[in-house]
């Protein structure tokens, strides 16, 4: 296929079967793919299907995307999934949760459960996040809970939209609760502005 | 007079039997087989020139070396081989055949060790380039030391040490392993 990116991978000892395509990496494992630098204790990885895992200790760097987990599957060179406590960091944001589905090539990434961001606006958390990096919009469904210590600012609602590039932007919608200095507003949707060092919240 | 006369006769045949005697050693015929130079024997050991050892198992055989150049240690039987070319048939049914400058046979273990910059192909498109290889008759293994490159299609692994059981489809490598697939190394 077309996207049958280069893979490369240096380990302490390699096993390789050259009628399956099967690689089985050990020791000190580094893999490389369009860009992406895995690295880990263990690997394996299926050249003709382009599927594979890393498992120990994972560290993965692409351009300026950091992440840590337990294992990292490939399932090609644009989607990786990571499991056992997920950490990923790009740019001012740090995303978290159990299980990470990152797309490279679209810089996205979607967090199924427990999903939590941590940015300078200040932590978003909710059931389910998608993460559309470059554009630093993130989109949280089910308990969304929005903390800005900066602002001492507090909302919740069933879902919202954070906008990075327009002022900090986050739209809640459902049961929006948004509590300020005291000041509480309810309605079923809320605009809330973090940037500027201080929140506007309008109905 | 009749005495002098049969001695001579007498004299005569045997004159005739040893003329015959010299006659054939002399022209003795050359050996026929060009390719076996004559064989000079010293107290170590005996050389031959362009000959094939092999080596079977239950009638299948294992592998074969070719050499420009063989000595036998009499007293070991270790065979010491010069620029050769061997062909190893493995249980799946692939032939690695292989060239180097040199290579030991230790008879006791049958084992082979092939030096000096060895290349190897397989019948199923693998190509390996190594420092050294060696047979482990009893493990039925082929392992490649120092230097190693194995290509096959747009696959290259490179390291320190490979071992293969079946002719280099199923290999593993260890020391610095570094393994390329679909693209340039």
């Amino acid at each position: 296929a077309a996207d049958r990116k280069p893979v490369e991978l240096n380990a302490n000892t390699v096993e390789y079967d050259t009628q399956t395509g099967l690689i089985t990496a050990t020791g000190s494992v580094k893999m490389i793919q369009d860009g992406a630098v895995l690295t880990g204790a263990s690997a394996q990885y299926n050249s003709k299907t382009q599927e594979g895992f890393v498992t120990g200790g994972v560290v993965v760097d692409k351009e300026d995307m950091h992440m840590t987990a337990a294992m990292i599957k490939t399932a090609g060179a644009n989607h990786m999934i990571a499991t056992g406590n997920v950490v990923a960091v790009k740019a001012d944001k740090t995303l978290t949760g159990p299980q990470i589905d990152y797309y490279p090539d679209t810089s996205y990434a979607v967090i199924e459960s427990d999903a939590r961001v941590t940015m300078t606006d200040g932590t978003f958390t909710s059931d389910r996040m998608e993460a559309y990096l470059n554009e630093n919009r993130l989109i949280g469904t089910g308990n969304v809970h929005i903390v800005s210590p900066p602002r001492n600012l507090d909302a919740v609602g069933d879902q919202a939209v954070y906008y990075g590039k327009d002022d900090g932007k986050v739209v809640l919608t459902g049961n929006a609760v948004a509590t300020q200095n005291n000041n509480t507003l309810r309605s079923n949707k809320l605009t809330i502005y973090l940037a500027g060092g201080k929140a506007d919240v309008t109905t | 007079m009749n005495n002098k006369k049969s001695k001579m006769i007498i004299f005569a045949f045997i004159a005739m039997g040893a003329a015959l005697i010299y006659w054939a050693i002399v022209t003795q015929p050359a050996p026929q087989n060009k390719d076996v130079q004559p064989v000079t024997m010293d107290n170590k050991s005996m050389s031959y020139s362009g000959n094939t050892i092999t080596e079977a198992k239950n009638g299948v055989k294992l592998w074969e070396m070719t050499a420009e150049f063989i000595e036998v240690d009499a007293a070991t039987q270790n065979v010491t081989l010069k620029n050769i070319n061997g062909k190893f048939y493995q249980p799946n049914g692939i032939v690695v055949t292989l060239t180097a400058p040199q290579a030991q046979y230790e008879a006791k273990a049958k084992n082979i060790t092939i030096a000096g910059g060895v290349h190897a192909t397989t019948t199923d498109d693998s190509d390996l380039k190594a420092e050294k290889m060696f047979w482990d008759a009893a493990a039925q293994t082929l392992t490649g030391e120092q230097n190693i490159i194995l290509t096959h299609g747009d696959t290259v692994i490179v390291g320190d040490k490979i071992e293969t059981q079946d002719g280099f489809q199923k290999v593993k490598v260890s020391g610095n392993a570094h393994i390329t697939k679909g693209g340039a190394q």
